[in-house]
This record gives C-alpha cells, sequence and structure tokens, in this order.
C-alpha cells in the first residue's frame, strides 16, 4: 500500500463495519455510537456476523503465523465493494498497511487483502474525508465545544511526507542506471545554462546566509581592498602562497604591519608556531558550487591543507567564472571520477557547532571567521590571471 | 587526559532504564525540545515534496545497488586505497579492530590519540581498549568531548550531548578545563573548548576518524562535518587511523552527492554542513602537511548477519543521520541512553541485535508503537517498521526452528506458554463459530476476568468484558449484515 494523500470517493450509500475485537467484547456501546453516526448520514450500515479480529495483538508481538490465520478468517466477509468502516484508528491501520505486507507472497490472499486495505477506512476519517461532516463548534446544533483525543491511524506521518513515494527500484540495477538516474535528478532541477550573473549572485546569498563575509570585487581591486580589511582586523601574520599570482598581488598590497608568509617547511617542524601565531590563511580556491556557496579548495604544496584550517581567519578568494551551479555539476565538469587529489576539501561557511542546547556558535576549532572575494572576471575579454598582476 | 570509565549498561536492562527516564522531567523536557528543533529544521530542508522523495528515491538506488555489489565494491575501494599509498584492514568484530588500532599506535610509539567523530569506534569500545593499553583517546568534537568528560556515552548519534543543557557543560567546564569560570554563555563555552582541545591537536600523535562515506572509484573517504575538528585529525597528526563499517561503500564518488545532501538535510536540517573533507590518500610528494600514514579499518561486527538476509540486509542502507531518532515518539520520551546500545532509536532497535546478539536486545524492537515515523522520515527508505516486527518475529520463534539464515539469539523472547496462548487464540478468533463461543463465554463470565492482566493492568484499568457483546446488541437491533 503506497501511503501518500488519499482519494476519496464520493459518498456511498452502504457500508460495512468492522467493529474490532475490542469494541466487540469490551465497549460494545462505542460500536453502536459508531452505527449512530453512519446511520444519521443516511448511510446503511451492514455487520457481517463472522468478523472477530484485525490480527493486530498477534502481529504487534512477533507472530506473524497466528495474526495471518485470523486476518484471513476475515477477507471473505466484506463480499460488496462497499467501504470498510473501523472504529479504531490502529486496527485500520493494520489492515490498511499490514495486511498487504502479511499477504505479500500469497497468490490467492495476496489479492484479496490489497483490494480489502484498498476500502478500509478509520471512522472519522470516513466521516469528515468522504460524508464531509463538520464537527467544528457550533456546526452542529447545541453543540459546544468539547476536548476530545485524536487516536491517529498508525502512520499519521504519511500525509507529510510520503505524498510521492515512489516504489524501489529492485537491487542489481546497473550501475549506469543509478548513474543515469542521478544526472536526470538534477538535470531536471537546474536551471537550464543559467547565466553566470545568476550564479554569482546565488553564491553571494548562500554564503551571506552562511554567516561568511562576501565582496563581490574586480580582478584590479581585491588586493588593496583585502590589505585594507587584513589592516582593520589587526592581522599580524598572513599565511600566503607567494608563488601564486594572487599571492604575489596580495603580498605587493599589504601595509607594513602584515607580515606575508609562505608555508615553506613541512609542518611538523612548525605546529605550534602555525597554531599559535598565524591569524590568517589565504587560498585561492579551485571552483565554487553557486547553490550551496561552498568552495572547493584543493590543497596543494604552495597552500597546504592547514592554510585554510588552522588559523582563526581563512580568506579564500574564488573566479567567478569557475562557479558551477551544484555540486553534481562541479563533480562531473571536473571529472572527479577521474582521479582525486589526496585531500579536496567542500567548504561552505566558517566553522560551527550546535553541540550545547542547539545553539550556534562560530568558530569550534576551525577558522572562525571566513572572507571571500568573489573576483568577477565575467566581463569579456577577461582572463582571470590578469588580475593577478600586481 | 580523564580517561572515559568503563561504563557498560546491559541493553537487557531496557525495561528498568526506559521507566526511569520517563520518571525524569528535565530529560524529558531536553530530548522534547531538541527533537522539535531538528524536526522543524529538517522540515524547513525539504520545501518541495517532490524533490524529497525523489531524492529519497535516489538514496535508497544508490545504496541498495552498492549493497548488491558490496563484496566487489569492498576490494576495489581496497586496491584503489592501497594504490594510493593507504593501508587496509578487515576486522570480523570489534576485538579484532580494537587490536589492529592497537597495534598501529604500538609500532608508531604513540601514546596520544585524537579522535574525530567516530560512532563505530564508540561501538568496538575502543577508548577503553586504548586507554587499558596507555594509549589515551580524547575525543575532538564537541559533543563528544562534553560526554567524554562527564564519563557519559553519547545519547545520539548526531548530536552526542543533545541531553545535556548548557549549564551542565558550564559546571562541567567549569570544573574540567583550567581558567574557566562557570557561564551558560555558549559563544565563551564553544571557546573554552576550543582552547582546551587546540593544544591536542598539536601534540597528538595519531588522529582517528569515522567515515561517513567511501567510493570505490576513486578510493576516497568523505567525511562529514562543521567543526572542523574532523580535518584537523585527519592532517595535523602524522598518523590518521578512519574506521568503517563496511557497509559504507559505494560504487562511484558521484553518487554519494546525493546521499550527502540527504545526509545533511535529514540530521540537522542543513543544506550542507561546512566541510565536507573529501581523503584520497597520504600526504603526497611535495606536500607539506596531512598525514604521512594512512590506516582504514573496515569493520564486519555483525554486519554480515543482517547482510545475509534479504529483507534484514535493508539495515545496512544506513546512512546515520538520526532522522529516525529525532521523529521517534519513544526516543523522544526517553532519549538515547535507556537503549543501553551505541545506536539509539529506531535505527539502534534494528542494527543491534546483528551486533550484539538478540539476548540481550529483543526487548529494543518491542518498544515501539509501530507508528511508521521512522520510515517515513528515513532517506534511505529503510523499511523499519517491518524490521522492527521481523525482529520480534525472530525472538519468539523456536530457539531450535530450523531457519535459512538464523540470527544470534534466535528464541530469546520464546516462552512455551505465551506461545500457546497466541495459537488459542488464533484457533478461537479466526473461525466465527469459536469466536461466537468464545465471546458467549466471556460475556457471561465477565464476573471472573481477573483484576490484574500482567502488565495490562500496570498503568490501565483492567479489561473486562461488556455484559453483552456488540453482535448480540446489534442482532437485537436486526442490523443486516
Amino acid at each position: 500500500m503506497q501511503p501518500g494523500p488519499r482519494q476519496y470517493p464520493a459518498a456511498p450509500q452502504h457500508v460495512y463495519l468492522f467493529a474490532t475485537c475490542l469494541v466487540d467484547l469490551f465497549v460494545p456501546q462505542a460500536g453502536l455510537d459508531s452505527v449512530r453516526l453512519l446511520e444519521r448520514e443516511g448511510l446503511q450500515v451492514h455487520y457481517p456476523r463472522g468478523q472477530s479480529c484485525c490480527g493486530q495483538p498477534a502481529y504487534s508481538s512477533g507472530n506473524p503465523e497466528q495474526a495471518r490465520a485470523v486476518a484471513r478468517a476475515q477477507l471473505g466477509l466484506f463480499g460488496q465493494p462497499w467501504p470498510v468502516i473501523v472504529p479504531s484508528g490502529s486496527c485500520a491501520g493494520m489492515m490498511r498497511h499490514h495486511w498487504p505486507r502479511l499477504f505479500e507472497d500469497d497468490p490467492v490472499d495476496g489479492p484479496r487483502a490489497r483490494e480489502l486495505a484498498g476500502r478500509v477506512y478509520e471512522l472519522a476519517e470516513f466521516l469528515v474525508c468522504v460524508m464531509g461532516c463538520d464537527f467544528s463548534a457550533g456546526a452542529v446544533a447545541g453543540q459546544r465545544d468539547e476536548t476530545v483525543v485524536l487516536h491517529t491511524s498508525c502512520g499519521a506521518r504519511e500525509r507529510m511526507l510520503g505524498r510521492l513515494r515512489a516504489a524501489a527500484p529492485k537491487s542489481g540495477t546497473p550501475v549506469a542506471a543509478i548513474d543515469s538516474a542521478i544526472d536526470q535528478h538534477y538535470a531536471v532541477r537546474r536551471t537550464p545554462s543559467p547565466s553566470p550573473r545568476a550564479l554569482l549572485e546565488s553564491m553571494q546569498a548562500a554564503l551571506r546566509t552562511a554567516q561568511a563575509q562576501v565582496d563581490c570585487v574586480s580582478a584590479q581591486a581585491w588586493p588593496s581592498l583585502l590589505a585594507a580589511r587584513l589592516g582593520a582586523q589587526q592581522v599580524r601574520r598572513l599565511l600566503l602562497d607567494t608563488a601564486s599570482a594572487e599571492g604575489r598581488a596580495l603580498q605587493a598590497a599589504l601595509p607594513a604591519g602584515i607580515e606575508a608568509l609562505p608555508f615553506a617547511r613541512p609542518l611538523a617542524e612548525w605546529k605550534s608556531e602555525l597554531f599559535d601565531t598565524v591569524d590568517a590563511g589565504f587560498t585561492v580556491a579551485r571552483s565554487g558550487i553557486a547553490a550551496t556557496g561552498t568552495l572547493i579548495v584543493a590543497p596543494d604544496a604552495g597552500a597546504p591543507r592547514t592554510v585554510s584550517l588552522a588559523p582563526p581567519l581563512h580568506v579564500a578568494l574564488v573566479y567567478a567564472s569557475t562557479l558551477h551551479a551544484d555540486m553534481h555539476a562541479a563533480a562531473r565538469a571536473e571529472r572527479w571520477a577521474d582521479g582525486m587529489p589526496s585531500n579536496l576539501v567542500l567548504i561552505s561557511s566558517p566553522s560551527k557547532t550546535s553541540d550545547i542546547q542547539q545553539t550556534l556558535a562560530y568558530g569550534a576549532h576551525g577558522p572562525r571567521w571566513l572572507w571571500v572575494l568573489l573576483v568577477d572576471d565575467l566581463a569579456p575579454g577577461f582572463k582571470p590571471d590578469q588580475g593577478a598582476q600586481p | 587526559m580523564n580517561a572515559q570509565p568503563m561504563q557498560f549498561v546491559a541493553p537487557a536492562d531496557f525495561h528498568a532504564r526506559a521507566r526511569a527516564a520517563l520518571d525524569d522531567p528535565k530529560l524529558r523536557q531536553s530530548f522534547r525540545g531538541a527533537m522539535d528543533f531538528l524536526q522543524d529544521k529538517r522540515r524547513a530542508q525539504f520545501p518541495d515534496g517532490d524533490e524529497l522523495e525523489r531524492l529519497r528515491d535516489l538514496g535508497e538506488a544508490v545504496r541498495q545497488h552498492a549493497l548488491s555489489r558490496l563484496p566487489e565494491l569492498l576490494v576495489q575501494l581496497e586496491d584503489k586505497l592501497v594504490a594510493a599509498g593507504v593501508q587496509v584492514h578487515w576486522a570480523e568484530d570489534g576485538e579484532q579492530a580494537n587490536a589492529m588500532i592497537h597495534a598501529i599506535a604500538e609500532r608508531n610509539g604513540a601514546k596520544r590519540l585524537i579522535k574525530g567523530k567516530s560512532m563505530a569506534s564508540e561501538e568496538i569500545e575502543l577508548n577503553h581498549y586504548l586507554e587499558a593499553r596507555g594509549v589515551s583517546c580524547l575525543e575532538s568534537d564537541m559533543g563528544e568531548y562534553i560526554v567524554q568528560l562527564a564519563g557519559e556515552k553519547p545519547s545520539h548519534i548526531v548530536m552526542p550531548a543533545i541531553h545535556k543543557t548548557k549549564a551542565d557543560i558550564g559546571s562541567l567546564f567549569a570544573e574540567h578545563i583550567a581558567d574557566t569560570p562557570y557561564t551558560e554563555d555558549v559563544d565563551s563555552l564553544i571557546q573554552a573548548g576550543r582552547r582546551a582541545l587546540r593544544q591536542a591537536f598539536v601534540d597528538a600523535d595519531i588522529g582517528l576518524s569515522g567515515v561517513n562515506f567511501a567510493a570505490a572509484d576513486t578510493g576516497t573517504l568523505w567525511l562529514v562535518e562543521n567543526e572542523g575538528n574532523g580535518r584537523l585529525t585527519t592532517t595535523v597528526p602524522d598518523v590518521h587511523i578512519a574506521i568503517m563499517g563496511m557497509e559504507k561503500v559505494v560504487a562511484r564518488l558521484e553518487h554519494i552527492v546525493p546521499l550527502a545532501s540527504l545526509l545533511t538535510r535529514s540530521a540537522t536540517g542543513q543544506a550542507i554542513t561546512t566541510y565536507f573533507n573529501l581523503i584520497s590518500g597520504p600526504r603526497r610528494e611535495g606536500e607539506l602537511d596531512g598525514p604521512r600514514e594512512v590506516h582504514l579499518v573496515l569493520l564486519d561486527n555483525g554486519r554480515s548477519q543482517a547482510y545475509a538476509d534479504e529483507q534484514l540486509r535493508a539495515t545496512l542502507q544506513c546512512i546515520r543521520c538520526g532522522a529516525c531518532m529525532n521523529h521517534c515518539p519513544v526516543y523522544t520520551r526517553i532519549g538515547g541512553h535507556a537503549y543501553g546500545t551505541t545506536y539509539p532509536g529506531p535505527i539502534g532497535k534494528i542494527i543491534s541485535p546483528h551486533l550484539l546478539g538478540l539476548e540481550s536486545t529483543a526487548d529494543l524492537a518491542t518498544a515501539s508503537s509501530l507508528c511508521g515515523a521512522c520510515g517515513e522520515v528515513c532517506p534511505v527508505r529503510i523499511p523499519i517498521p517491518q524490521l522492527l516486527v521481523r525482529l520480534r518475529t525472530e525472538a519468539n520463534r523456536h530457539p531450535d526452528e530450523p531457519v535459512a539464515h538464523p540470527l544470534r539469539g534466535q528464541g530469546a523472547k520464546f516462552r512455551r506458554g505465551e506461545n500457546l496462548i497466541w495459537r488459542f487464540w488464533s484457533g478461537a478468533f479466526a473461525h466465527p463459530s469459536r469466536y461466537r463461543a468464545f465471546r458467549w463465554a466471556a460475556t457471561r463470565l465477565r464476573a471472573l476476568t481477573p483484576a490484574s492482566q500482567l502488565g495490562w493492568t500496570q498503568h490501565r484499568l483492567p479489561l473486562t468484558p461488556a455484559p453483552r457483546s456488540l453482535a448480540d446488541l446489534l442482532d437485537e437491533r436486526g442490523q443486516q449484515e
């Protein structure tokens, strides 16, 4: 039985009552009341005498054989295609959802159980959704507000989430089918050939939401802007790759008070110094993911892994022309499957945690601040490396 | 660092612990608030129901495909990793995994191990094992660090300290971290934690982490986190050991893209976490940081029992997001510790019998009304309610009944008397004439109904048959059939 918003039929003339063993034996008045409620709606209520129990007690205690025997005895009692009304949520749930599973492999009773399950209704569900009854205050003459207990059917969250639950592919699917399913999933939800400008805006928005500081700057302007920012932040030691064009451009723009520090030695030789004295690390991201505001950083010899990790401030530069719409597009365009660096890091915000009473706090172990320079290299004829000339 | 005290709890005492948890208003308030919060966060991440359902289809398809080819994918993963310079170890159980990790520590003369978050390491009680052998283990995930300081176990697989209030943590930090006055300011507490752990990253000889996903085609370990402690753990020490349940491999790196999206959105309601850390090998020639030695421990520890059975295999689709806990009416009320297992909540109920055997875990599967919420939020569509019913059946089966794939502890709840009662019940209720006779007797002899009815009357009034059954009353009324 596929959960999901149920399609309700038009109001019928006849219904069956499946009263359940609990009602039959212990609270028959509830059964009589159910009959009265249904008859009040002009329905002819049929009560097949052979009925006993849906089988739930045995089923939920882990005795499926006994549950099946009892459930099977009910299958033939409801021969007309009329709705079967059950004044108990969990029994209705048992019949509607678990009977089809109970008889899944049974070629004879399986179809009967599925057919019957399809027309099982919990009493209140039936009255409201099929008969259109209105039980709100004042809708019934002389009725006052009442406090009632709502006993929802097992699987009550189905409506919220199960709307489009689709059948599961069987195992043993060829890998190509999985690949194309993934491709298709992302293709459908992606704007066809998004404009670079739109990607740039999406990237900015996502990063800002993630509490990163974002500046969209020209290739000429960023070194001096960043130098001024770093000065204002009182950065003294800045880790950067002095061999890269961007590193040199930034180094040239730095004021006297800021030391440009290359990563010149293996980490083990200056671990404590890096952890204790370096205020900021500067990296150039390989690319970005616009949907989530993600920087794709591939550490290398000039800008190793810890540059974006150990100092409390991480400054990342990313060129607008390198932005991908989403992670799937990035993985495809960059051909991740063809070979990965020893470490590839996807960074989407400053370090954060909600581990104390679900309260968001920044700077847990990684950088507390993330600044992103989105270099707008989208103007026609512009080449990213031109921006790096000091 | 102070060692985590040996504090095993027997999952078999589930009932008593659940009772105690229900009587603890503070605990119930903590969990209720946290679970409501996480439910809202998740809901906000999936405004498009169509996208959610299709993504769940994808997640299920990817995981089922991977499981259908698990043996060959593990071999492919191993080949790729070994080619990149990673050492791959296979561990049948926790004891073997612990011994391997200890051997790596000994070979490196390592005394200090820093840990990123790893539920697999919790499962094998690695901290206890290593501490007993002179290797200190320090948890660096903030939540894990907090429960370690408190001498406790995680109460949630994604948010280990979710049962603690900021006041609890303020006291804990004031007591254990030098120069830290009591505060309830979360920002200050996090900074205190950061200060306390920072030097430990520098000093650690080994970093040990879990693994969220592994890709067989590229030989990549995919780690998901927010804090950066995972990156520090896998980057700064000279040796990195990753431990992973063997079911976590998928065929292709690109298959992880939808899984990672499902994971972060389902777990904490984030579109993406701060860091996805993709590790495909140790430090390469010319690189100046990153571990020189990387190990991967592939852990079975009962997973192959679930794998053997077609229905139970779905248990291994799990990506450990914890959404089933966050939406479970039972977990929400009793919290994670009551279960007494590494993995609590719905996923814990279906995985623990394979890890620990049904003898000590058979009660867990009964702690569910089969409401189905867990199955409906599961991002990879594990049919958790059906698996709960299946485990109840296995626990009730006669211990000696021959079956195709017997579970450890089959028949743990088998009681001859109870079995007879169900047979009698089924015999009476499956035949209209017998049921009529039973009904006649039950209503006429209602005065003989016992006032005490086992578990039923513990919290409810006794069930007493009515003087006349509904069938009688409707007969009298002339109700049509």
